[in-house]
Protein backbone atom coordinates (compact mmCIF):
# COMPACT_ATOMS: atom_id res chain seq x y z
CA UNK A 1 0.00 0.00 0.00
CA UNK A 2 1.37 3.16 -1.06
CA UNK A 3 1.50 5.83 2.11
CA UNK A 4 -0.58 9.05 1.99
CA UNK A 5 1.45 12.20 3.28
CA UNK A 6 -0.59 13.86 6.16
CA UNK A 7 -1.20 17.71 6.10
CA UNK A 8 0.79 19.16 8.78
CA UNK A 9 0.91 22.52 10.50
CA UNK A 10 3.47 24.95 8.72
CA UNK A 11 5.56 25.14 11.78
CA UNK A 12 5.96 21.01 12.30
CA UNK A 13 6.43 21.03 8.47
CA UNK A 14 9.24 23.66 9.01
CA UNK A 15 11.05 21.89 11.88
CA UNK A 16 10.89 18.48 9.75
CA UNK A 17 12.59 20.42 6.53
CA UNK A 18 14.70 22.25 9.13
CA UNK A 19 16.14 18.80 11.08
CA UNK A 20 16.23 16.86 7.80
CA UNK A 21 18.77 19.46 5.70
CA UNK A 22 20.84 19.56 9.40
CA UNK A 23 21.29 15.56 9.35
CA UNK A 24 21.89 16.56 5.20
CA UNK A 25 24.47 18.75 6.35
CA UNK A 26 25.71 16.55 8.94
CA UNK A 27 26.46 13.65 6.11
CA UNK A 28 28.40 16.31 3.52
CA UNK A 29 30.24 17.76 5.34
CA UNK A 30 31.68 15.18 7.86
CA UNK A 31 30.33 12.40 6.26
CA UNK A 32 33.59 11.89 4.21
CA UNK A 33 36.37 11.94 6.75
CA UNK A 34 37.54 9.16 8.98
CA UNK A 35 37.89 11.63 11.24
CA UNK A 36 34.39 12.69 11.21
CA UNK A 37 33.02 15.01 13.23
CA UNK A 38 36.69 15.35 15.04
CA UNK A 39 37.37 18.24 12.36
CA UNK A 40 34.95 20.65 14.14
CA UNK A 41 38.10 20.75 17.18
CA UNK A 42 40.79 20.28 14.27
CA UNK A 43 40.57 22.92 12.11
CA UNK A 44 40.42 25.98 14.47
CA UNK A 45 43.03 24.39 16.55
CA UNK A 46 45.39 24.05 13.87
CA UNK A 47 44.77 27.30 12.96
CA UNK A 48 46.00 28.82 16.28
CA UNK A 49 48.95 26.24 16.89
CA UNK A 50 50.01 27.83 13.40
CA UNK A 51 49.28 31.78 14.48
CA UNK A 52 50.36 30.63 18.05
CA UNK A 53 53.81 29.80 16.42
CA UNK A 54 53.95 32.73 14.25
CA UNK A 55 52.95 35.62 16.25
CA UNK A 56 53.62 34.16 19.69
CA UNK A 57 56.93 36.23 20.24
CA UNK A 58 55.67 39.43 19.14
CA UNK A 59 52.14 39.75 20.53
CA UNK A 60 52.22 36.70 22.90
CA UNK A 61 52.89 38.77 26.16
CA UNK A 62 50.35 41.65 24.83
CA UNK A 63 47.37 39.33 26.32
CA UNK A 64 48.75 39.86 29.35
CA UNK A 65 47.17 37.32 32.00
CA UNK A 66 45.74 35.27 29.54
CA UNK A 67 47.61 32.98 28.26
CA UNK A 68 47.93 33.62 24.57
CA UNK A 69 46.97 30.37 22.82
CA UNK A 70 43.49 30.71 24.91
CA UNK A 71 43.24 34.19 23.53
CA UNK A 72 43.76 33.58 20.24
CA UNK A 73 41.08 30.56 20.31
CA UNK A 74 38.77 33.34 21.53
CA UNK A 75 39.25 35.27 18.70
CA UNK A 76 39.10 32.51 16.21
CA UNK A 77 36.02 31.37 17.41
CA UNK A 78 34.26 34.37 17.08
CA UNK A 79 35.56 35.16 14.00
CA UNK A 80 34.38 31.60 12.23
CA UNK A 81 30.95 32.38 13.98
CA UNK A 82 30.51 35.26 11.78
CA UNK A 83 32.40 34.17 8.69
CA UNK A 84 31.07 30.72 8.85
CA UNK A 85 27.44 31.38 8.19
CA UNK A 86 28.82 34.41 5.66
CA UNK A 87 30.49 32.16 3.49
CA UNK A 88 28.38 28.87 4.11
CA UNK A 89 24.70 31.70 2.62
CA UNK A 90 26.50 32.33 -0.65
CA UNK A 91 26.96 28.46 -1.41
CA UNK A 92 23.04 27.55 0.47
CA UNK A 93 20.80 27.62 -2.76
CA UNK A 94 23.30 26.50 -4.87
CA UNK A 95 23.91 23.26 -2.80
CA UNK A 96 20.36 22.05 -2.09
CA UNK A 97 19.07 23.10 -5.41
CA UNK A 98 17.96 19.55 -6.00
CA UNK A 99 15.94 18.90 -2.68
CA UNK A 100 14.13 23.12 -3.61
CA UNK A 101 11.84 21.23 -5.98
CA UNK A 102 9.98 19.48 -3.01
CA UNK A 103 7.46 22.28 -2.16
CA UNK A 104 7.85 21.96 1.98
CA UNK A 105 11.47 22.76 1.10
CA UNK A 106 11.19 26.85 1.42
CA UNK A 107 14.24 28.35 0.19
CA UNK A 108 14.53 29.70 2.76
CA UNK A 109 14.98 26.97 5.28
CA UNK A 110 18.69 25.64 3.28
CA UNK A 111 19.85 29.09 4.99
CA UNK A 112 18.44 28.38 8.49
CA UNK A 113 19.41 24.34 8.91
CA UNK A 114 23.62 25.84 7.85
CA UNK A 115 23.21 28.32 10.43
CA UNK A 116 22.38 26.40 12.85
CA UNK A 117 24.51 23.91 12.28
CA UNK A 118 27.45 26.55 12.52
CA UNK A 119 26.08 27.80 15.45
CA UNK A 120 26.07 23.97 17.26
CA UNK A 121 29.17 22.93 15.91
CA UNK A 122 31.24 26.37 16.75
CA UNK A 123 29.65 26.05 20.11
CA UNK A 124 30.72 22.83 20.97
CA UNK A 125 34.37 23.43 20.04
CA UNK A 126 34.10 26.52 21.97
CA UNK A 127 33.01 24.81 25.20
CA UNK A 128 35.51 22.10 24.35
CA UNK A 129 38.35 24.37 24.35
CA UNK A 130 36.80 26.00 27.60
CA UNK A 131 36.86 22.12 29.51
CA UNK A 132 40.56 21.73 28.27
CA UNK A 133 41.87 25.37 29.12
CA UNK A 134 40.36 25.12 33.00
CA UNK A 135 41.55 21.74 33.29
CA UNK A 136 45.30 22.77 32.10
CA UNK A 137 44.85 25.35 34.73
CA UNK A 138 43.68 28.48 32.62
CA UNK A 139 41.48 30.63 35.51
CA UNK A 140 37.93 30.50 33.65
CA UNK A 141 34.49 32.09 35.12
CA UNK A 142 31.41 31.16 34.88
CA UNK A 143 30.15 33.88 36.69
CA UNK A 144 29.39 35.94 33.22
CA UNK A 145 28.37 33.11 31.40
CA UNK A 146 24.95 35.08 30.37
CA UNK A 147 27.36 37.59 28.85
CA UNK A 148 29.73 35.23 26.99
CA UNK A 149 26.52 33.21 25.43
CA UNK A 150 25.30 36.89 24.26
CA UNK A 151 28.55 37.46 22.88
CA UNK A 152 28.30 34.22 20.76
CA UNK A 153 24.78 34.28 19.77
CA UNK A 154 25.04 38.84 18.91
CA UNK A 155 28.04 37.71 16.57
CA UNK A 156 26.60 34.74 14.90
CA UNK A 157 23.27 36.64 14.57
CA UNK A 158 25.01 39.11 12.65
CA UNK A 159 26.76 36.44 10.62
CA UNK A 160 23.58 34.86 9.55
CA UNK A 161 21.89 37.82 8.63
CA UNK A 162 24.62 38.86 6.58
CA UNK A 163 24.88 35.55 5.14
CA UNK A 164 21.37 35.54 4.16
CA UNK A 165 21.26 39.19 2.76
CA UNK A 166 24.40 38.19 0.82
CA UNK A 167 23.49 34.45 -0.07
CA UNK A 168 20.62 36.33 -1.90
CA UNK A 169 22.79 38.66 -3.56
CA UNK A 170 25.44 36.93 -5.05
CA UNK A 171 22.77 34.99 -6.97
CA UNK A 172 21.83 38.46 -8.43
CA UNK A 173 25.30 39.67 -8.59
CA UNK A 174 27.38 37.08 -9.09
CA UNK A 175 30.49 39.18 -8.64
CA UNK A 176 29.57 40.00 -5.17
CA UNK A 177 31.04 36.48 -4.70
CA UNK A 178 34.81 37.76 -5.53
CA UNK A 179 34.11 41.13 -3.80
CA UNK A 180 33.21 38.92 -0.53
CA UNK A 181 36.17 36.68 -0.34
CA UNK A 182 38.75 39.88 -0.82
CA UNK A 183 37.07 41.89 2.30
CA UNK A 184 36.89 38.72 4.12
CA UNK A 185 40.60 38.07 4.21
CA UNK A 186 41.69 41.75 6.23
CA UNK A 187 39.49 40.83 8.98
CA UNK A 188 41.91 38.68 10.86
CA UNK A 189 43.84 41.20 11.23
CA UNK A 190 41.53 44.32 11.84
CA UNK A 191 38.92 42.42 14.18
CA UNK A 192 41.24 42.46 17.88
CA UNK A 193 41.67 38.29 16.83
CA UNK A 194 45.47 38.69 17.70
CA UNK A 195 45.79 41.43 19.36
CA UNK A 196 43.97 43.15 22.41
CA UNK A 197 41.99 46.24 21.07
CA UNK A 198 43.74 48.70 23.62
CA UNK A 199 47.42 48.06 22.81
CA UNK A 200 45.85 49.31 19.68
CA UNK A 201 47.35 53.56 19.20
CA UNK A 202 43.49 55.19 20.12
CA UNK A 203 43.86 57.24 17.01
CA UNK A 204 43.65 53.88 15.00
CA UNK A 205 41.14 52.34 17.49
CA UNK A 206 38.73 54.51 17.09
CA UNK A 207 38.12 53.19 13.06
CA UNK A 208 38.59 49.46 14.63
CA UNK A 209 36.06 50.06 16.64
CA UNK A 210 33.78 50.53 14.03
CA UNK A 211 33.80 46.88 13.45
CA UNK A 212 31.35 44.76 15.71
CA UNK A 213 33.42 41.59 15.61
CA UNK A 214 36.20 43.44 18.34
CA UNK A 215 33.07 44.29 20.51
CA UNK A 216 32.02 40.66 20.81
CA UNK A 217 35.43 39.10 20.81
CA UNK A 218 36.87 41.59 23.64
CA UNK A 219 33.56 40.75 25.28
CA UNK A 220 33.29 37.47 25.30
CA UNK A 221 37.35 37.28 26.60
CA UNK A 222 36.54 39.64 29.39
CA UNK A 223 33.55 37.12 30.29
CA UNK A 224 35.86 34.08 30.47
CA UNK A 225 39.20 35.43 31.53
CA UNK A 226 38.09 37.68 35.32
CA UNK A 227 41.34 39.31 35.14
CA UNK A 228 41.19 40.61 31.53
CA UNK A 229 40.25 43.93 31.34
CA UNK A 230 39.18 46.10 28.16
CA UNK A 231 37.39 49.58 28.24
CA UNK A 232 36.83 50.87 24.71
CA UNK A 233 33.74 47.90 23.85
CA UNK A 234 30.59 47.32 24.84
CA UNK A 235 27.81 44.64 23.87
CA UNK A 236 25.29 47.34 22.92
CA UNK A 237 27.16 48.73 19.27
CA UNK A 238 27.09 44.97 18.00
CA UNK A 239 23.35 44.27 19.23
CA UNK A 240 22.13 46.94 16.86
CA UNK A 241 24.28 45.54 13.97
CA UNK A 242 22.40 42.01 14.81
CA UNK A 243 19.07 44.00 14.88
CA UNK A 244 19.77 45.72 11.99
CA UNK A 245 21.42 43.31 9.60
CA UNK A 246 19.15 40.40 10.51
CA UNK A 247 16.43 42.96 9.47
CA UNK A 248 17.80 43.70 6.04
CA UNK A 249 18.51 40.18 5.70
CA UNK A 250 15.05 39.02 5.98
CA UNK A 251 13.61 41.94 3.83
CA UNK A 252 15.85 40.94 1.31
CA UNK A 253 14.58 37.41 1.19
CA UNK A 254 11.58 38.12 1.04
CA UNK A 255 11.71 40.66 -1.55
CA UNK A 256 13.31 37.72 -4.13
CA UNK A 257 12.05 34.75 -2.67
CA UNK A 258 10.02 33.90 -5.81
CA UNK A 259 13.77 34.55 -7.66
CA UNK A 260 15.67 32.21 -5.30
CA UNK A 261 13.69 28.91 -6.69
CA UNK A 262 13.88 29.05 -10.10
CA UNK A 263 15.69 27.26 -12.29
CA UNK B 1 -9.41 19.53 -8.80
CA UNK B 2 -6.55 22.36 -9.29
CA UNK B 3 -7.84 26.16 -10.34
CA UNK B 4 -5.20 28.04 -12.09
CA UNK B 5 -6.20 31.64 -11.75
CA UNK B 6 -4.66 35.00 -13.51
CA UNK B 7 -1.38 33.04 -13.48
CA UNK B 8 1.56 35.33 -15.03
CA UNK B 9 5.03 33.89 -14.70
CA UNK B 10 8.19 35.05 -16.87
CA UNK B 11 11.18 35.06 -16.64
CA UNK B 12 13.97 37.67 -17.64
CA UNK B 13 15.92 37.57 -20.12
CA UNK B 14 19.89 39.04 -21.32
CA UNK B 15 19.25 42.76 -22.07
CA UNK B 16 16.22 43.41 -20.02
CA UNK B 17 13.66 41.59 -22.28
CA UNK B 18 11.01 39.34 -20.87
CA UNK B 19 10.10 35.96 -21.48
CA UNK B 20 6.67 35.25 -20.72
CA UNK B 21 5.94 31.59 -20.06
CA UNK B 22 2.18 31.73 -19.10
CA UNK B 23 0.26 35.30 -19.47
CA UNK B 24 -2.94 35.69 -17.45
CA UNK B 25 -4.17 31.99 -17.97
CA UNK B 26 -7.29 31.00 -15.93
CA UNK B 27 -7.81 27.01 -16.25
CA UNK B 28 -8.95 24.24 -13.94
CA UNK B 29 -7.72 21.04 -14.30
CA UNK B 30 -10.40 17.97 -13.00
CA UNK B 31 -8.91 15.31 -10.94
CA UNK B 32 -11.03 12.52 -12.84
CA UNK B 33 -8.48 11.50 -15.21
CA UNK B 34 -5.38 12.28 -16.70
CA UNK B 35 -3.97 14.75 -18.64
CA UNK B 36 -1.41 15.30 -21.68
CA UNK B 37 0.59 18.58 -21.56
CA UNK B 38 1.62 19.40 -24.95
CA UNK B 39 3.69 22.29 -26.32
CA UNK B 40 6.76 23.06 -28.52
CA UNK B 41 10.11 23.43 -26.92
CA UNK B 42 10.68 25.75 -24.26
CA UNK B 43 6.92 26.67 -24.56
CA UNK B 44 6.74 26.40 -20.55
CA UNK B 45 5.61 22.88 -19.85
CA UNK B 46 8.04 21.99 -17.13
CA UNK B 47 7.57 25.54 -15.34
CA UNK B 48 3.85 24.73 -15.50
CA UNK B 49 4.48 21.46 -14.02
CA UNK B 50 6.89 22.75 -11.50
CA UNK B 51 4.34 25.78 -10.41
CA UNK B 52 1.55 23.23 -9.88
CA UNK B 53 3.91 21.41 -7.86
CA UNK B 54 4.78 23.88 -5.37
CA UNK B 55 8.94 24.10 -6.50
CA UNK B 56 8.41 27.49 -8.00
CA UNK B 57 5.63 30.15 -7.52
CA UNK B 58 4.19 32.31 -10.27
CA UNK B 59 5.14 36.32 -10.89
CA UNK B 60 1.27 36.86 -9.98
CA UNK B 61 -1.99 35.02 -9.46
CA UNK B 62 -2.21 32.15 -7.66
CA UNK B 63 -2.28 28.43 -8.22
CA UNK B 64 -5.11 26.43 -5.40
CA UNK B 65 -5.37 22.85 -4.50
CA UNK B 66 -6.98 20.72 -1.98
CA UNK B 67 -5.20 17.20 -3.34
CA UNK B 68 -2.47 16.11 -2.83
CA UNK B 69 0.11 16.71 -5.63
CA UNK B 70 3.30 14.50 -6.03
CA UNK B 71 6.56 16.42 -6.94
CA UNK B 72 7.23 16.92 -10.44
CA UNK B 73 9.14 13.99 -11.52
CA UNK B 74 11.59 13.93 -14.04
CA UNK B 75 15.25 13.19 -15.26
CA UNK B 76 17.29 14.16 -12.38
CA UNK B 77 14.73 16.29 -10.51
CA UNK B 78 14.24 16.25 -6.77
CA UNK B 79 17.85 14.41 -6.03
CA UNK B 80 20.64 15.57 -4.53
CA UNK B 81 23.83 14.50 -6.34
CA UNK B 82 26.36 14.38 -2.63
CA UNK B 83 23.71 12.18 -1.39
CA UNK B 84 23.21 8.31 -2.06
CA UNK B 85 19.72 7.10 -3.21
CA UNK B 86 18.95 5.86 -0.11
CA UNK B 87 19.99 9.54 2.12
CA UNK B 88 17.50 11.32 -0.42
CA UNK B 89 14.74 8.75 -0.41
CA UNK B 90 14.96 9.25 3.44
CA UNK B 91 14.96 13.05 3.28
CA UNK B 92 11.82 12.74 1.39
CA UNK B 93 10.35 10.66 4.33
CA UNK B 94 11.55 12.49 7.03
CA UNK B 95 10.16 15.88 5.41
CA UNK B 96 6.82 14.41 4.83
CA UNK B 97 7.07 13.38 8.96
CA UNK B 98 6.99 9.66 7.58
CA UNK B 99 6.83 6.99 10.74
CA UNK B 100 10.06 4.75 11.37
CA UNK B 101 7.56 1.68 10.08
CA UNK B 102 6.67 4.07 7.01
CA UNK B 103 10.00 4.82 5.95
CA UNK B 104 10.92 1.13 6.46
CA UNK B 105 8.15 0.04 4.29
CA UNK B 106 8.71 3.11 1.12
CA UNK B 107 12.73 2.16 1.39
CA UNK B 108 11.76 -1.53 0.57
CA UNK B 109 9.59 -0.62 -1.93
CA UNK B 110 12.17 2.16 -3.53
CA UNK B 111 14.62 -0.75 -3.46
CA UNK B 112 12.25 -3.29 -4.91
CA UNK B 113 11.19 -1.13 -7.92
CA UNK B 114 14.40 0.57 -8.74
CA UNK B 115 17.00 -2.78 -8.55
CA UNK B 116 19.49 -0.51 -8.07
CA UNK B 117 21.62 -2.66 -5.99
CA UNK B 118 24.69 -1.12 -4.41
CA UNK B 119 24.20 2.07 -6.30
CA UNK B 120 21.23 2.78 -4.09
CA UNK B 121 23.98 3.45 -1.24
CA UNK B 122 26.32 5.81 -4.04
CA UNK B 123 25.88 9.47 -4.53
CA UNK B 124 22.99 10.19 -6.71
CA UNK B 125 25.76 11.93 -9.53
CA UNK B 126 27.57 8.83 -9.83
CA UNK B 127 23.89 7.68 -11.42
CA UNK B 128 22.94 7.28 -15.25
CA UNK B 129 19.89 9.55 -16.52
CA UNK B 130 18.09 6.31 -16.52
CA UNK B 131 18.88 5.28 -12.88
CA UNK B 132 17.83 8.59 -11.40
CA UNK B 133 14.80 8.44 -13.47
CA UNK B 134 13.94 4.51 -11.83
CA UNK B 135 15.03 6.14 -8.49
CA UNK B 136 12.58 9.21 -8.78
CA UNK B 137 9.68 6.90 -10.33
CA UNK B 138 10.24 4.45 -7.82
CA UNK B 139 10.25 7.13 -4.38
CA UNK B 140 7.01 8.72 -6.00
CA UNK B 141 4.51 5.48 -6.70
CA UNK B 142 5.39 4.76 -3.08
CA UNK B 143 3.29 7.66 -1.61
CA UNK B 144 -0.62 7.95 -2.51
CA UNK B 145 -1.20 11.49 -4.68
CA UNK B 146 -4.37 12.43 -6.15
CA UNK B 147 -2.03 14.02 -9.08
CA UNK B 148 1.05 12.57 -10.43
CA UNK B 149 2.99 15.25 -12.41
CA UNK B 150 5.43 13.53 -14.65
CA UNK B 151 8.02 15.02 -16.79
CA UNK B 152 9.62 13.10 -19.78
CA UNK B 153 10.36 10.50 -17.28
CA UNK B 154 10.09 7.38 -19.63
CA UNK B 155 12.24 8.58 -22.67
CA UNK B 156 15.28 7.81 -20.73
CA UNK B 157 14.78 4.32 -19.95
CA UNK B 158 15.32 1.38 -20.94
CA UNK B 159 12.60 -1.37 -22.25
CA UNK B 160 12.66 -2.99 -18.34
CA UNK B 161 11.92 0.39 -16.76
CA UNK B 162 9.37 1.37 -19.39
CA UNK B 163 7.60 -1.67 -19.31
CA UNK B 164 7.53 -1.48 -15.32
CA UNK B 165 6.81 2.41 -15.83
CA UNK B 166 3.67 1.49 -17.81
CA UNK B 167 2.36 -1.34 -15.73
CA UNK B 168 2.54 1.24 -12.81
CA UNK B 169 0.49 4.23 -14.87
CA UNK B 170 -2.31 1.35 -15.00
CA UNK B 171 -2.08 0.85 -11.52
CA UNK B 172 -1.75 5.08 -10.05
CA UNK B 173 -4.45 5.85 -12.95
CA UNK B 174 -7.11 3.67 -11.35
CA UNK B 175 -7.00 6.32 -8.32
CA UNK B 176 -5.29 9.28 -9.46
CA UNK B 177 -4.51 11.29 -12.54
CA UNK B 178 -1.18 12.35 -14.25
CA UNK B 179 -0.40 15.20 -15.48
CA UNK B 180 2.03 14.10 -18.47
CA UNK B 181 4.75 16.14 -20.43
CA UNK B 182 6.28 14.32 -23.30
CA UNK B 183 6.95 14.59 -27.00
CA UNK B 184 5.73 11.40 -27.77
CA UNK B 185 2.44 11.80 -28.64
CA UNK B 186 1.65 7.36 -28.37
CA UNK B 187 2.55 7.71 -25.00
CA UNK B 188 0.56 10.37 -24.37
CA UNK B 189 -2.68 9.24 -26.33
CA UNK B 190 -2.11 5.88 -24.50
CA UNK B 191 -2.02 6.95 -20.88
CA UNK B 192 -4.19 10.55 -21.45
CA UNK B 193 -7.82 11.48 -21.70
CA UNK B 194 -7.76 15.04 -21.92
CA UNK B 195 -4.86 17.82 -23.27
CA UNK B 196 -3.34 20.93 -22.13
CA UNK B 197 -2.14 22.33 -25.30
CA UNK B 198 0.95 25.76 -24.14
CA UNK B 199 2.08 27.78 -26.55
CA UNK B 200 3.16 31.74 -27.20
CA UNK B 201 2.52 32.37 -23.41
CA UNK B 202 -0.89 30.54 -23.37
CA UNK B 203 -2.91 27.57 -22.78
CA UNK B 204 -6.02 25.51 -24.09
CA UNK B 205 -7.57 22.88 -22.55
CA UNK B 206 -9.14 19.84 -24.80
CA UNK B 207 -11.56 17.59 -23.34
CA UNK B 208 -10.52 14.78 -25.76
CA UNK B 209 -6.27 14.56 -26.10
CA UNK B 210 -6.79 13.82 -30.00
CA UNK B 211 -8.15 17.52 -30.32
CA UNK B 212 -5.59 18.71 -28.45
CA UNK B 213 -2.61 16.05 -30.86
CA UNK B 214 -4.21 17.33 -33.69
CA UNK B 215 -4.38 20.82 -33.16
CA UNK B 216 -0.59 20.35 -31.89
CA UNK B 217 0.01 18.76 -34.93
CA UNK B 218 -1.75 21.68 -37.31
CA UNK B 219 0.26 24.03 -35.16
CA UNK B 220 3.76 22.16 -36.03
CA UNK B 221 2.98 22.09 -39.71
CA UNK B 222 1.74 25.63 -39.46
CA UNK B 223 5.44 26.70 -37.49
CA UNK B 224 7.63 24.48 -40.37
CA UNK B 225 5.66 25.88 -43.56
CA UNK B 226 6.34 29.30 -42.16
CA UNK B 227 9.54 29.07 -41.93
Amino acid sequence: MAIRIKEQSAWRSQVLVIKALLQRELITRFGKYKLGAIWILIDPLVSVIVLGIMLGPFLGRSSGVVPYPFFLLCGFMLLSMLTGPINSGLSAISANQGLLVFKKVQAIDPFIARFIFLLLTNSAALIVFCIIAYWLGVVISLNHLPEAITCVILTWVIGSGLGLQLGVACLKFTELEKVIQYIQRPLLFVSAVLYPIDAIPPEIRKYLLYNPLVHTIECLRMALFPSYVVESVNLYYPAAWALIVSALGLMTYRNNRHFLTQR
Amino acid sequence: MISIQNVTKYYPMKGGAIHYVLKDVSLEIPSDHSIGVLGPNGAGKSTLLRMIGGAESPNSGSIRTESNVSWPLGVGVGFQGSLSGRQNVLFVCQINGLSKAETKQVLNGVIDFTELGDFFDMPVKSYSSGMRARLGFGLSINFDFDYYLIDELTSVGDAIFRTKATKEFERIKQSSSLIYVAHNLKSLEDSCQSALFLRDGDVTYYENIKDGINAYQDYIKAKSKSS
